[in-house]
């Protein structure tokens, strides 16, 4: 794998199955790299140009410029907050967070327009503060107003934070389907990663948190660029196993298919060997059909905590028939991490 | 062993089972085959009429796109690979396929039966009547069919030449089955293809064997019972059960340009002898209307005035076409090898559909300035009997008796080429897609074809073979709008997986 140009001057520590770089360094790739392997790369620069290309059937990504922060992928994180909130309830997630390398929390609230509490009493806001506080983190709060999901979005990226965390509320399915939800439409337009927070993983009691060791991810990939994205995040989750899941169409000839299969099969393996020193067990496979309905199976069959998926740019069918994050996101058990 | 053999004649054993069954009922009680079909047919048209409308259009749009595409350039066949007839040969070919028995059949009568008989919305025998019955003659046997026979052939060149699979139907639906064609779900779709081609076939055959009797019985006064019909369609039986049990397809393909000769040479005669400005006339006119109407036309079906009259006609038309089509798309499909998507499309589209107007502005125009001119006896005819409307109008023309017998000629030829070619198909679609048929399983296939040509006109005439026509069609539409979808995800991973 031929060595990226590092323009900081970092030192990269090359460990079995990539590169490993601490600390917060730039990567300049602008020289085509000739690798078959996958690159070790963190948090994507808003702007920054990214290509994919395929070498002798393998997928490459060359990235322009990137920042890399491995170790340190949730370390700013912004929670939308409504009144109502219950503070418990957000000292566990606050917990969990904190295990997860957070150190501080933008914690945020979003008027609509119309609404009683408009510039009244925000006492339950600084209660919040003060819980979250209370589990070590350090805590900012912005209040904001307009369009609820877009106004988190801009707001993340402007606060520099690392993810989004939201607890997807429980709504009707009809009501739903015919106006979206604030998760689904965060999935939609952020430019930062977005935890959509579901039924799985349970919080404990407490302020022990959710523990690394406890979780179970299921990465949904499809093996491109947009793939690629979240794999420093995985490697963060660090939780008991990671199941790679590739779900693609049939080729069009038994000859044709048996290639693509064998292709599939090597870059999971590669993958998979990215993703073992993060992870008890890495286990990957590949299904055919539909991407959302094999994620959903596959996710209640393993019953795992976390989804994590990258976001693709919208299909023509995406309009009406709702795009896999988005379907996912809706009738999942386990909570969604995607990464723009 | 018999456990093996059962496993891999399932498609055989299965299509021959339903056939064998449709026949027998039809003999024993042919009164209630009328019902049965009857009902099936009326609950087609009244649920699903406007699909075959929309399917059509989808079929010749698709089409379109993927000539003009960027799939336009992938070949049917290795990228090395070059055409294996010469243009000429090819378009020859095509139109002798597509078309034959009925271009003979409607050529005069169509048109004419539109002027006599238009929708209700419109008086008959008016020159609006007229140019509605040329217009409509054109819509029917335009694009639109070849349209259709483009999306079957297309789909079994590209996964046969292309993707190295057999010449089935069943080999397209590999993207969406996987390995599953190998078993009963391929087998279903092979066995829909049998169950149109037989009735599409057999109502071809039974429109011809109605015509040669009408002839026979203009020209020399031969009876006009069925027991004739059928001795005509036992008589073809014999003779294209020995073309095709003696294996000469050299002598068929002879038989063939022989035909195709004698057509032109019948066209050309009733150009040069009528009225050679006002046939042009009604062509340029004609064309020009059509193509100013193609998309009202394409999803017209008269729902407040003249929805009967549309099933009746375009219903029908689209419906027979879609029973052709596995039985003309192998056979497009097996001679186009090597030619890219683009010039197939464009081809399949234009050259046969521009011949075929033509055929249409010389006989039916002809035969209308006639009846407009002669005053109604081709029209009293038509009223009667539309099988006897060729040779009527062919009575206008110098030796007509020499004519007549050159029209019967070439429905013979028609017939028996045709048939002989439905056997080959059936016998190879039954054979998982191999080109060496055993001589039993052409021999039953020649029988189930004649077989269910005679109890259709057994059992209601020209009515019940247009019935089952559209009937037989139905299950495969949605074979046909699959087969668009399993093509386009084959040519959406060329670029990656090629």
């Amino acid at each position: 794998m031929a060595a990226p140009v590092l323009s900081s001057g970092c030192t990269p520590v090359v460990a079995e199955g990539g590169c490993r770089h601490e600390g917060t360094i730039v990567l300049d790739t602008s020289e085509p790299s000739e690798a078959t392997g996958w690159s070790d790369f963190g948090r994507y620069v808003k702007g920054a140009p990214r290509a994919m290309y395929r070498i002798q059937d393998r997928i490459c990504v060359r990235s322009d410029t990137y920042l890399v922060k491995v170790g340190e992928m949730f370390e700013n994180t912004l929670i939308p907050v409504a009144y109502g909130e219950r503070p418990e309830e957000l000292r566990k997630i606050g917990a969990t967070l904190k295990n997860y390398g957070a150190r501080s929390v933008c914690l945020y609230h979003v008027h609509e327009s119309g609404s009683f509490f408009r510039g009244s009493d925000i006492s339950w806001l600084t209660l919040l503060q003060e819980v979250l506080e209370e589990v070590g983190l350090s805590i900012e709060v912005k209040r904001g107003e307009g369009h609820i999901a877009s106004s988190i979005a801009e707001t993340a990226l402007f606060q520099g934070c690392d993810e989004i965390y939201m607890r997807a509320k429980r709504r009707w399915h009809i009501r739903t389907m015919m106006l979206g939800s604030v998760s689904q439409d965060l999935l939609r337009i952020s430019d930062v990663p977005v935890f959509v927070h579901k039924i799985r993983p349970h919080l404990p009691e407490g302020d022990t948190g959710l523990k690394r060791e406890d979780l179970t991810v299921l990465y949904a990939t499809d093996l491109d660029a947009a793939s690629v994205r979240p794999i420093p995040y995985i490697k963060e989750f660090h939780g008991s196993r990671c199941h790679i899941l590739h779900v693609r169409d049939r080729m069009a000839d038994p000859a044709t298919e048996r290639r693509r299969r064998d292709a599939a099969m090597e870059d999971l393996k590669a993958v998979e060997e990215e993703l073992l020193p993060y992870f008890g067990q890495v286990t990957s496979e590949q299904r055919i059909g539909d991407p959302a309905t094999q994620v959903l199976h596959v996710s209640e069959w393993l019953n795992a905590d976390v989804v994590v998926l990258g976001r693709k740019n919208p299909t023509f069918l995406s309009g009406p028939m709702g795009d896999t994050a988005e379907r996912v996101v809706n009738e999942s058990k386990a909570s969604i991490f995607l990464v723009p | 062993m018999i456990r093996e053999y059962l496993k891999r004649e399932t498609v055989f054993l299965l299509s021959f089972a339903i056939i064998l069954f449709f026949i027998t009922v039809g003999y024993i009680r042919p009164d209630l085959l009328d019902v049965i079909s009857s009902s099936v047919h009326a609950a087609i048209l009244d649920y699903f009429s406007w699909l075959y409308l929309i399917s059509a259009s989808f079929f010749l749009l698709f089409a379109l796109y993927l000539a003009i595409s960027e799939y336009g350039t992938v070949k049917l066949g290795r990228d090395t690979e070059r055409p294996q007839y010469s243009f000429f040969g090819w378009v020859a070919m095509l139109f002798a396929a597509g078309m034959g028995i009925g271009l003979l059949f409607w050529g005069v009568s169509e048109p004419l039966v539109h002027f006599l008989q238009p929708p209700p919305f419109m008086d008959g025998t008016t020159p609006e009547a007229a140019s509605f019955g040329m217009k409509y003659s054109f819509f029917h046997w335009g694009i639109h069919p070849w349209a259709i026979y483009t999306i079957v052939s297309l789909s079994i060149a590209y996964f046969s030449f292309r993707r190295g699979m057999p010449a089935l139907i069943s080999s397209c639906f590999y993207p969406l089955l996987g390995e599953r064609i190998y078993g009963l779900s391929g087998d279903v779709v092979d066995i829909l293809a049998v169950f149109a081609t037989i009735f599409g076939t057999a109502t071809s055959l039974g429109f011809g064997a109605i015509q040669i009797h009408a002839g026979f019985t203009y020209l020399y006064g031969v009876s006009s019972t069925l027991s004739i019909t059928i001795g005509i369609i036992i008589i073809a039986t014999a003779l294209f059960m020995a073309s095709a049990i003696l294996g000469v397809e050299k002598g068929v393909q002879t038989l063939s340009k022989i035909n195709l000769s004698l057509a032109f040479a019948l066209l050309i005669f009733v150009l040069a002898l009528g009225e050679t400005s006002s046939i042009l006339n009604i062509f340029t006119s004609t064309l020009g209307e059509y193509l100013n109407n193609i998309v009202d036309l394409s999803l017209q079906s008269y729902p407040f005035v003249a929805n009967g009259w549309s099933r009746d006609w375009t219903i029908f038309y689209w419906a027979w076409w879609i029973s052709w089509s596995p039985f003309v798309g192998l056979f497009i499909a097996r001679i186009s090898r090597g030619r890219t998507i683009r010039e197939f499309v464009l081809t399949v589209l234009t050259v046969p559909t521009l011949f075929t107007f033509f055929w249409f502005s010389v006989f039916g125009g002809s035969a209308l300035s006639l009846e407009q001119s002669a005053g109604g006896s081709l029209g009293a005819v038509a009223g009667e009997d539309v099988s006897l409307v060729l040779f009527v109008f062919l009575e206008h023309y110098p030796f007509s008796a020499l004519l007549s017998l050159v029209a019967i000629l070439l429905l013979i030829i028609f017939f028996v080429t045709s048939a002989d070619s439905a056997t080959v198909v059936l016998g190879s679609l039954t054979s998982g897609g191999s080109p060496f048929v055993p001589t039993y399983k052409k021999v039953i296939w020649g029988l189930c074809l004649s077989g269910v040509a005679i109890i259709l006109l057994f059992t209601g005439g020209l009515h019940a073979l247009q019935m089952m026509a559209i009937t037989a069609a139905f299950p495969f539409m949605f074979v046909m709008i699959l087969l668009c979808y399993t093509l386009y995800v084959g040519l959406s991973q060329e670029k990656v997986w090629k």
